[in-house]
Order: structure tokens, then C-alpha cells, then sequence
């Protein structure tokens, strides 16, 4: 390989006249067109974060409407559009349509695209130490198409009949029937979010098959199998998950496609009405299959939104506290069986269904085996802390607060694995608090952390750390404000998707119904809470406090050994890795950590590089 | 074959192609089976049976030796296996779900 | 800087980049078809009216089978002269490889169209008749039409107030593409004269869109007549026809019977589900709705055709003996077939209160056609996934096998084409890449393996 590194400086200078003579164009390929995996990773990083917003956004409106009911929503309320706020109100059909888009939009297009897009992006390759994903062409590839089903799915919106508004799940029959009337159907936002899928499946498709391939293929010297850090098996799960689990998802949407386009039933029952009148259709399909094959993808899904946000704490913790990870190994097999089983566990969704008692037993039976490993991880993180003399930086607060907010959204899951509590729980509030106690103060905690962790690396630049304490606690007080009374509220029978929060069953929701504005106002103070993060990741890139060696953390993994910023081609030698990824606190070794890519008997030299080319 | 980077020579190289030839024989011998059993059996599932025994034969002549899975190592292996069990477990577990083989007759009223 | 491992394999992993690649992608692939079969399972399993069986193209669908067989030996063969470094017998292959595949797509396209002229009415009872349109195919035809009505559906607005460029609500004049042998002269509420065409219709209407006027109406300087396809409208009644994009007709209904070429009759939905006894079953069908519209003579023919199957036993829980009892088909040619004119004259009958009777020339067709009045009509479409899931599932397998088809053969003609310099420079290189377009093809080789006797045989 340090043949290769030699191959490109010969190259480098006549890059270097081309620079010269078309500045303009070398622009376009090295930041937009570019092929190398940290700008793609930049490039995923910033589009989803923009989605992000855009989903908190809707989320909003939307927690308005719950709290304050047919009221005029006051300075947004007048911009939605007449057909959507008639006189600023949200309507019924905007929180539809804002509930399945929010959804939508954090899952597929924020989540997803940030924690496997952006860190596995970016960070793979440097931690196996690779100068570039097995297949750059196809990884730019992967991008665009991403960006191109995120604004087909923005564009929906603008559609005469405005954006899907089944659901994230977007179940059959109502997803098939309705928005049928309109003058073209394909044109309908329903349909335009089948086809925003396709493109954002493919997307995912070639995303983890490169992945994967770099991480099998692309492994520098020494690094065996378990020299690999855990943030690295993690991303090779979750993208076996992506790769295995998404054509199910990609066959509904096809067949919901010709449901809605070529008129077959495929998830329409015989004798189907819609107002009273029979559809024209010959019938004879069933709803249930679309729901096996969404629920064969979207339990996995769950597994893509949680495991990178593992892999990113298992990075961070054992750096901030000075010690190895505890249980490495068991954290990989966990892990793995936890990808295996993900696959075995769909139909926890769909209990009351009414399906068969033998299938029921056994789907209990997985999900609770599943809840095994992902308690292993969390505990393996956990006990890592132990007795550590932890360093509460930014990144390190939000990754300690992953632990118990995850805590916290997986315990609560438990009782919905089975299906005799599952029959009261389901589609109310109480599921809403669990997962979002999952992904928002979990996933996106760590995703936090992440990006305040790793961000020395990218830019040169410390984030600043006030700022970042100004984000992190009000965010972390915010957030439970807000998840932890959907729990009250679930019990009480609160139903999910009811834009009035339940105000039309006043007989049984008043008592609770003040939690909704304790909800909401959380919610917009969660909002406001964003603010000093979104000024710390401006105002750090030219105002941040300058990294003064290559590994600021003094961490030991090897995306630290590169240059700051790494550049194309990512080290300046050839890494070779000598040990395990966390040896931090070796006794004897004179520092207290001691990097995977020193041989033996060097010491850590602090400096800072610049890349080569 | 795939692992060889010697060039083979002209008598393996003609082994070889009429190795395909012949396989590819086979498979087309195994489709006008299938359809001719289709004349000549009259009951549907038999055909069933015997048609996917068939086409299982003819899947794993093509992985096996014209997509010369047999010569590659392990970690294919793992995960085709994988990719395989998942499939059948959509194909049975959905089926499974629609009906139910027990049921607790102890508890009706008769 | 070079990737590593694009060619030469990694010696502890054993395979060079792109392999692995693809083995994952076809594990990707597997599931897709797999979650596919499993819905083709499912509905088969779950329907519940009769699984059409045994209806596509034996022999075409064979020969496609030939086709990727042979196609599968030819991509290997050009594999195989690369490895050999015999560039001019792989061109040879990889050709004969693309035609093959050219070859398999148009006996597909062909397969495909006959499905577009196939149709199948399904009447009130539940007996269903197939067959082809009759001359002229379907149409809705209205006369006297004065008023047309143009939609600007002002509140069709996407979020924001904003609409997409392009995709507008509201009329687009596509209605003036029906319309027979007269002149789009209108008169608008101004009382000034215009001819209506598509381009003066759209400003009309995004000009009322803007006013927030919904509707925009017009008075025929003279009667105009109009003939529909029924898929345009989205509804009509005696008097008043609806578009899809809201424009709405005002006249009179002149005919909206359905001229069918029946070439078989099919009554298995018309015995009632948990019916047990043959006997019975064939006294319901007797009286089934299909012998009212095709005639008393078909149903002499039937009954008698059929009293002799069932005396060698079977019984209504037997799906292929009740397919063989209770379908048949329909030609004037075949000995069971009834006297040409008598179908006709009772197809006639249905017809009588109507003023235009079929033409009566049918000299050269070989099966009977029949006027089916719209009021018996339960359902009917051609035979497209609308139809019915057998074909629903037929479309959506095929077709996604048949993009396959051609991606892969695109990917197959890049390498063909556009790589021969590779060639020269790393001939490796190409062998691999040719390997792993060759790993693809037979994948789409092995579905297919699998799709046709599921689809076609089974
Ligand atoms: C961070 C703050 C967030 C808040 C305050 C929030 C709030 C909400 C609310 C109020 C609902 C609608 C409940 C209903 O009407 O039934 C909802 C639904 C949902 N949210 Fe969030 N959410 C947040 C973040 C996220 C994130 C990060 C994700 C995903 C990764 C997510 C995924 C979903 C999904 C999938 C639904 C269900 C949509 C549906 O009903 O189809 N949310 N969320
Ligand atoms: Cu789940």
C-alpha cells in the first residue's frame, strides 16, 4: 500500500495543474461529485441533519394541534395554506399528513442516513484502516440516490393531494385507496412516497453492500476480526441488517404500486368499500401481507436506528474513562445475535392481528430471547463506567445519557413483546413514549455525542463546550418532559395518532388531558434547546479552540492516526495495527493509552499533520 | 477454476467448454421434464411437488457449478445460509400466521 | 492511490473486491424474490376465489427457458475464452449472449400484449365470461352533450399554497380526445364563441385556479358527441359524465354495453362457497347469469358436455376437477359448439330496447359475440393485475424479472462495447468484471427457473 501512497504523490502535481486551470470544476468534483468516503459521509452527515429539522419541525405543528386543538396556531399557523390550516388551524387531514411525514422523514431519511450514512461513511474506512471504501463510484452513487428519494418525498408535499398521510407504516387498504380520486394518480403524495422508498431503499442497498465488502476486504494489516473496535462490527450488522431486510419493504412497495397504479389487490380485501361503495376491484388480496412484509423490514429497521448509536458510545465511553470496554467480544456476539434475531421478531407488531396462536407464541418467544442481547450491550457498556475516572466532556455527557434513556425505552418495550399486555398497549401513547425514549433521547443522544466527539477530527476544531452544556442539559430535561408523560398517558388508553391528543373522548381523557401541554411546551423548549448546537456546529468550524495534536482525545482507535483533516487516501503511512482497539490504562506502558497502530515498545508521540495531498 | 490466475491450458479450456455445454444440456433437460409432467400428471400437487424438486435441482446446479459457488470459501457460505433461512422464514412464518394448527377445543362449551 | 484487492484476491479472504460485492448483492436479491414468493404463497393460500391455473403460454414461456439456458452457457463460454485470452471468440459470446436476451425480452413483450386484448367480465351471479372486445373495444358513448363543465379544483393546494409546476389540479383537456367527428366550438358564459383545444383549456383553467373560480362552463354551439374509455371517467350516469380531472359532461348516455367475444364460459364462482354437492351445484349453474347472455344453446351444450364428467365421479373439493367441470370453452368451431346464430340472436335479445345492434358479419370470427348490458356487469378488466392476483403476482414477478433482464444485459453490453481497452491493459481486470456480470445473469437465469413452472405450470 505504501506503494500505492508513492503512486498518488507522482500524481499529485498534475492534480495540482488542473487545479489551476479549471478551479471552478475541480471544486464541483472534490465537495459535491466526490468520490472519497469522508466528504460522502460529510454530505449524508449535513442532508440528514437538515432533515432532522425538517422532521422536528412537523413534529412542531403537530404538537400544537395536540395541545391546543382546532385553535389558530399563532406565526406558523397562517403559512401552512388554506386547504391544509384553513384560518391557521391545523386540520385533521395536516396532522395526518404531518404525523406520516414526520415519521417517515426521521426514520428513513434522518436516522438512518446520519447514524449509517454519515459515521459508517466516514469512520469505517479510517478505523479498519482503508484508504477508501471498496467501491468510491458506487458510494457516490448511494448518496445521490438517498438525496433524490429525500426530495421526492419532500415534493410530495406540493402535490394537489399533499403528501402521504397513512402513517410512517403506510398500511394497506387506506394507503391503496385513498388519494385515488385525484386526476393522476402517480402525481398522488401517496404513490410518490412508494417511489421515494424505491430510491431510498436502492440507496441503502448499494450503502451496505460496500460496507460490508470494504470491511471484509479492506482491513489493514493486523487487523484480524476482533482487533476490529466494536463501532465497526456494529456498522457490519447493521448493514447486514439493511442489505437483508429492506427488499421485503421494497416488494411492498412495489406491489402497492400496482395496487394503486395498475389496480390489482394485492393488500385489498374481497368486497372492499370506501364510502359505502364497492371499489372496483376483483378483491381477493390480503392487508396482512403488506403488514409481514413492512414489519419484516421495519423491526430490523429498529436495529439500523439503535446499533450505530451503540457503536458510537462504545467508541466514546472507554476513551472518556480511560479504561477498555468492557467485554468486547461478548459485545460482538452480541451483536450478532442480535442481527440474527431481528430477523425472527417482526410480528410482535401485528398481535392483534389476529393471527394464529402457534405463530403468536413463537414471535413472543423471539422478542423476549432478543431483549438478551440488547441488555448485554447496555450492561457491558455500564459496567465499563465502573470505576473509571471519567472525563464529563460534551460528547461523554450525551453518550452517559444514552445509557438510561435507552434503559428506559427498552424496558418499557418488554411488556409489549407479549402479546396478552400488547392487546391494551398497542397503538397508544405508551408506544409512542417507548420507541421515541429509543430514538430521540437514545439515537439522537448518541448521534450527539458523536458529532461532538469526532468533530476535532473533521474540522482541526474543538466544538465549544459551553455552548455544548447549554445544549446537552436542557435538551436532556426537555426530553423526558416529553416522552415520560406518554407512558401516563398510554396507560390511560391515550390513543396514538389522534390529532386532538383525545380531546373528542373527553369522558375518559380529561383528567390527563393537561399533560399535553406539558408535552407540547417541552417539545418547543427541546426546539430552543437545539439552538446552541446549531451555533457551535457553525461557529466552531472558524471559531472553534484548534486541535493541537492528531489524537486530541488520546484515543486508540485508528481513525485518529490520520492527518487533521484526513485527507484523500486518509493515512500518511501505511497503518498496521498491533493490538486490540480499546488498550487504554495498559499497566506499564508509559502513557495511558496506547494506540492500535504503534508497534511494540513506541510511545505516542503527540503532533499535529497535515494531509499530503 | 475462479482461484487460478495460470493461464489453463488449451485441452483444460476445452474440457471446460464442453463441460458447460453438457450442463447446460441438463438444465434444458430438466425443464422439458417439468413441462412435460405437466401434460402428463393430473393432479396439481404431485406436480407441484415434483416440479420444485426439479427446479431445486436446477438452482443448485447453477450456484454450484455455473456460478462455481463450490470453489469459493467459507464466508459466502455464512451468509447465503443466513439469506436463505430468513427467506423461508418469511415464506412459512407469514403462512403460519394466517392459520392456526392448534387448537384448545378443552376449553369450548361443547 | 489504487484500491486494493480490485483484481487479485486478498490472500486471507480469498476473494478480490467486487466478488464479494456481488454475492452480497444476490443474497440482497434473494430476499427480494424471496419476499415476492412468499407473497405469491400467501395469496394463493388465502384466496379466495379460484386460482387461475394452466392459462399463460406454455410453449412461449418454455422457450424463454431455452433462451436463459442457452444464455447462461453462452455468458460462461465468454468468461471462459477471456480466461483463455481469446478475445474475438469472447466478443462472439457475450454477443450472442445479448441477442439471446433481446430474444427472451420479446417473446416476453409479446406475452404481455395478449394479456392486454384478454378480457374477463365477471356478471352479478358470479359466473364470468372471457373473451375479446368486440370490434372498437369498450367505449362509453354520450350524444347530445351541450354543457361541459372544466374543474379548476382551486383547492387542491399543496402545503404552503404552493403547487409543483407541472402536476396541477383541474381539467386538461385530455376529454377533447374523445370526442367524434365534431367540432370543439363552444360558447362561454360571455356568450363569446371559442374552439376549445388542450392549450386554450389549460390557461383557461390555471387562470380560474387563480381566481379561486371552480368551475368553468361552456354551452356547445352544437350537439357534440363523445365516445369514452371507460378508465377516463371516473363516474357516469345516464346524463352526466366525470373525468378524472373533474371535467364534467352534460347529455345523454347513448350506450355503455359491453361487446364481448366470449371464447369461455367459467362458473366456479357462481356455486356458493361451502356448496357439497355436485348434483346441486350443477342445478344453481343452470340457472347461471352467463346462459341469459349467451344463450340457451351454450347451456344445452354445457350441461351435456359436463353430465358426463361428472358421472366419473370427483367432487366440488377437488380444485382441478372443479376447474375441468365447470369451465368451458367457447368456439364455433369445436363439435360442442352451438349453431353461430342462435348465440348471436340471444345475445341480441338482451339488446333489444337498444338501438344499434352489432354488426352481423362474423363470418371470420371463431367465437360468438355477445352484447353484456352494463347493469349485469359485477366486474371485468383485461387480463392485467387488475384482474386478478394470478396475474397481479404474474405482472409484478415478471416484470421485475424482465428489469433484471435488462440491466443485466446493459451492464453485459458496457463490458462488451466500451471495455476492450481494458482489455489490453489488464485483461484480468475485464475477466473479472465479466465473471461477476456472469454471476448476475445467472442468478436472473435461476429465478426464472423458478418463476416458470410456479407461474406457468403449477
Ligand atoms: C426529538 C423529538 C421528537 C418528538 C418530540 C417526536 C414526537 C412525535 C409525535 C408527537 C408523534 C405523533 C404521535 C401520534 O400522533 O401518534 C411522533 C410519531 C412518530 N415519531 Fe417522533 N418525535 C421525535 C423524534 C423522533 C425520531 C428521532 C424518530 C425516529 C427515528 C421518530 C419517529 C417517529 C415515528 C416513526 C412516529 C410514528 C408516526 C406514525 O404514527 O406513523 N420521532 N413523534
Ligand atoms: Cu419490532
Amino acid at each position: 500500500m505504501s506503494a500505492a501512497i508513492t503512486h498518488e504523490e507522482l500524481h499529485g502535481e498534475a492534480h495540482d495543474h488542473a487545479h489551476e486551470a479549471h478551479p471552478k470544476q475541480s471544486f464541483i468534483y472534490k465537495y459535491i461529485f466526490s468520490t472519497d468516503h469522508k466528504v460522502i459521509g460529510i454530505q449524508y452527515g449535513l442532508t440528514s441533519l437538515v432533515f432532522l429539522l425538517a422532521g422536528f419541525f412537523l413534529m412542531m405543528v403537530m404538537r400544537w394541534s395536540i395541545a391546543y386543538p382546532d385553535k389558530p396556531m399563532p406565526l406558523i399557523g397562517a403559512f401552512l395554506g388554506d386547504r391544509w390550516a384553513p384560518g391557521g388551524v391545523v386540520s385533521p387531514e395536516l396532522y395526518n399528513m404531518f404525523g406520516a411525514m414526520h415519521g417517515t422523514i426521521m426514520v428513513f431519511l434522518g436516522v438512518v442516513p446520519l447514524a449509517f450514512g454519515a459515521f459508517g461513511n466516514y469512520l469505517v474506512p479510517l478505523q479498519i484502516g482503508a484508504i477508501d471504501m471498496a467501491f468510491p463510484k458506487l458510494n457516490a452513487w448511494s448518496y445521490w440516490l438517498n438525496l433524490i428519494g429525500g426530495v421526492l418525498m419532500m415534493m410530495s408535499f406540493f402535490m394537489p393531494s399533499g403528501a402521504a398521510q397513512s402513517g410512517w407504516t403506510n398500511y394497506s387498504p387506506l394507503a391503496s385507496t385513498t388519494q385515488m380520486d385525484v386526476k393522476d394518480v402517480f402525481f398522488s403524495g401517496q404513490t410518490q412516497w412508494l417511489m421515494a422508498m424505491v430510491f431510498l431503499i436502492s440507496s441503502s442497498l448499494l450503502g451496505s453492500v460496500n460496507i460490508i465488502t470494504t470491511i471484509i476486504n479492506l482491513r489493514c494489516k493486523g487487523m484480524t476480526w476482533m482487533r476490529m473496535p466494536f463501532f465497526v462490527w456494529g456498522m457490519l450488522v447493521t448493514a447486514f441488517l439493511l442489505l437483508l431486510a429492506f427488499p421485503p419493504l421494497e416488494v411492498a412497495a412495489v406491489l402497492q404500486l400496482f395496487d394503486r397504479l395498475f389496480g390489482s389487490s394485492f393488500f385489498l380485501p374481497t368486497g372492499l368499500l370506501d364510502s359505502n361503495r364497492h371499489l372496483d376491484i376483483a378483491g381477493g388480496g390480503s392487508p396482512l401481507l403488506y403488514q409481514h412484509l413492512f414489519w419484516f423490514l421495519a423491526h430490523p429497521e429498529v436495529y439500523v436506528l439503535i446499533l450505530p448509536a451503540f457503536c458510537i458510545v462504545s467508541d466514546i465511553i472507554p476513551c472518556n474513562i480511560r479504561r477498555p470496554l468492557w467485554g468486547h467480544k461478548t459485545m460482538v456476539y452480541a451483536a450478532l445475535v442480535l442481527g440474527f434475531f431481528s430477523f425472527i421478531v417482526w410480528a410482535h407488531h401485528m398481535y392483534l392481528t389476529g393471527m394464529g396462536a402457534v405463530v403468536s407464541t413463537f414471535f413472543q418467544i423471539t422478542t423476549v430471547s432478543i431483549s438478551v442481547p440488547s441488555v448485554v450491550l447496555l450492561t457491558c457498556l455500564m459496567i465499563s463506567l465502573w470505576g473509571g475516572s471519567i472525563r464529563f466532556n460534551t460528547p461523554m455527557l450525551f453518550a452517559c445519557a444514552f445509557l438510561p434513556m435507552f434503559g428506559i425505552g427498552g424496558l418499557t418495550g418488554l411488556p409489549l413483546a407479549f402479546s396478552m399486555t400488547d392487546l391494551f398497549l398497542h397503538d397508544t401513547y405508551y408506544v409512542i413514549g417507548h420507541f421515541h425514549y429509543v430514538v430521540a433521547p437514545g439515537t439522537i443522544f448518541a448521534l450527539f455525542a458523536g458529532i461532538y466527539h469526532w468533530y476535532p477530527k473533521i474540522t482541526g476544531r474543538f466544538m465549544n463546550e459551553t455552548l455544548g452544556r447549554l445544549h446537552f442539559w436542557p435538551s436532556l430535561i426537555c426530553m423526558n418532559f416529553l416522552f415520560a408523560p406518554m407512558f401516563i398517558q398510554g396507560l390511560a388508553g391515550f390513543h396514538r395518532r389522534w390529532y386532538n391528543g383525545g380531546m373528542a373522548f373527553e369522558d375518559t381523557t380529561r383528567h390527563l388531558l393537561w399533560l399535553n401541554e406539558v408535552m407540547s411546551i417541552a417539545a418547543w423548549c427541546l426546539a430552543l434547546s437545539q439552538i446552541p448546537f446549531i451555533l457551535n456546529v457553525f461557529l466552531s468550524i472558524k471559531g472553534g479552540k484548534k486541535v493541537t495534536c492528531d489524537n486530541p482525545w488520546h484515543a486508540t482507535t485508528l481513525e485518529w492516526a490520520t492527518p487533521t483533516p484526513p485527507g484523500h487516501g486518509n493515512f500518511n503511512f501505511e497503518p498496521v495495527v498491533h493490538r486490540g482497539p480499546y488498550e487504554y490504562s495498559v499497566p506499564g506502558a508509559s502513557t495511558d493509552y496506547t494506540p492500535q497502530w504503534l508497534a511494540e515498545g513506541e510511545v505516542p508521540e503527540e503532533k499535529l499533520t497535515h494531509a499530503e495531498h | 477454476m475462479s482461484e487460478e490466475t495460470t493461464t489453463p491450458s488449451a485441452a483444460d479450456f476445452s474440457k471446460q467448454s464442453r463441460q458447460i455445454w453438457l450442463g447446460g444440456l441438463g438444465l434444458m433437460i430438466g425443464s422439458a421434464l417439468s413441462c412435460s409432467i405437466f401434460n402428463l400428471l393430473s393432479s396439481t400437487t404431485s406436480h407441484i411437488v415434483l416440479g420444485l424438486l426439479i427446479a431445486a435441482t436446477q438452482v443448485a446446479f447453477q450456484l454450484f457449478v455455473f456460478m462455481h459457488l463450490k470453489n469459493e470459501r467459507g464466508i459466502v457460505y455464512k451468509f447465503l445460509v443466513f439469506t436463505v433461512f430468513f427467506t423461508f422464514a418469511l415464506f412459512f412464518l407469514t403462512h403460519l400466521a394466517q392459520s392456526s394448527p392448534l387448537h384448545f377445543d378443552a376449553f369450548s362449551s361443547k | 492511490m489504487d484500491i486494493p484487492y480490485t483484481v487479485k484476491a486478498r490472500p486471507d479472504t480469498g476473494f478480490w473486491n467486487a466478488k464479494i460485492a456481488i454475492w452480497l448483492f444476490l443474497a440482497s436479491e434473494v430476499m427480494l424474490f424471496g419476499g415476492l414468493f412468499s407473497a405469491y404463497i400467501f395469496l394463493r393460500l388465502a384466496s379466495d376465489t379460484p386460482w387461475p391455473t394452466h392459462v399463460l403460454n406454455v410453449q412461449a414461456g418454455f422457450v424463454n427457458t431455452l433462451i436463459l439456458i442457452l444464455s447462461s452457457i453462452t455468458v460462461l463460454q465468454a468468461w471462459l475464452s477471456l480466461k483463455m485470452r481469446n478475445f474475438r471468440r469472447y466478443q462472439i459470446f457475450m454477443a450472442a449472449t445479448l441477442l439471446l436476451s433481446v430474444a427472451f425480452m420479446t417473446i416476453k413483450i409479446r406475452e404481455y400484449g395478449d394479456k392486454f386484448h384478454h378480457y374477463g367480465v365477471r356478471l352479478q351471479d358470479g359466473s364470468v365470461l372471457e373473451g375479446h372486445l368486440a370490434e372498437g373495444g369498450y367505449k362509453i358513448k354520450f350524444l347530445d352533450v351541450k354543457t361541459v363543465t372544466l374543474a379548476s379544483r382551486p383547492n387542491e393546494k399543496g402545503l404552503l399554497n404552493f403547487n409543483m409546476p407541472f402536476i396541477t389540479p383541474g381539467s386538461d383537456g385530455n376529454f377533447l380526445g374523445y370526442l367524434v367527428d365534431s367540432k370543439p366550438e363552444f360558447k362561454d358564459a360571455t356568450g363569446k364563441v371559442v374552439v376549445l383545444d388542450k392549450a386554450t383549456v389549460s390557461s383557461v383553467v390555471s387562470e380560474a385556479f387563480s381566481k379561486k373560480q371552480p368551475e368553468i362552463k361552456y354551452t356547445a354551439t352544437a350537439p357534440l358527441k363523445f365516445a369514452i374509455t371507460p378508465s377516463a371517467l371516473i363516474s357516469y350516469d345516464g346524463t352526466k359524465a366525470t373525468f378524472r380531472d373533474g371535467t364534467v359532461l352534460e347529455g345523454k348516455l347513448e350506450d355503455d354495453t359491453l361487446r364481448l367475444e366470449v371464447d369461455k364460459v367459467d362458473l366456479r364462482q357462481a356455486i356458493p362457497a361451502g356448496e357439497k354437492s355436485l348434483s346441486h351445484a350443477y342445478e344453481l349453474v343452470e340457472k347461471a347469469d352467463a346462459w341469459r347472455v349467451l344463450g340457451g344453446d351454450w347451456k344445452t351444450a354445457f350441461l351435456k358436455q359436463k353430465a358426463e364428467k361428472s358421472k366419473s365421479g370427483g367432487s366440488l373439493g377437488d380444485t382441478d376437477f372443479v376447474r375441468e367441470a365447470f369451465t368451458m370453452p367457447i368456439s364455433l368451431h369445436s363439435e360442442a359448439g352451438a349453431p353461430v346464430h342462435e348465440a348471436k340472436e340471444a345475445g341480441k335479445a338482451e339488446m333489444k330496447d337498444h338501438a344499434e345492434v352489432a354488426p352481423a358479419t362474423h363470418e371470420e370470427h371463431h367465437h360468438p359475440e355477445v352484447a353484456i348490458l352494463k347493469k349485469d356487469v359485477a366486474f371485468y378488466s383485461n387480463f392485467t393485475p387488475k384482474y386478478h392476483n394470478y396475474y397481479a403476482i404474474y405482472f409484478a414477478m415478471t416484470s421485475l424479472h424482465g428489469l433484471h433482464i435488462v440491466g443485466g444485459a446493459l451492464v453485459l453490453a458496457y463490458f462488451l462495447f466500451f471495455n476492450g481497452g481494458l482489455y489490453k491493459t489488464d485483461p484480468e481486470h475485464l475477466t473479472n468484471r465479466v465473471e461477476v456480470g456472469g454471476l448476475f445473469w445467472h442468478f436472473v437465469d435461476i429465478v426464472w427457473m423458478i418463476v416458470f413452472p410456479v407461474l406457468y405450470l403449477f
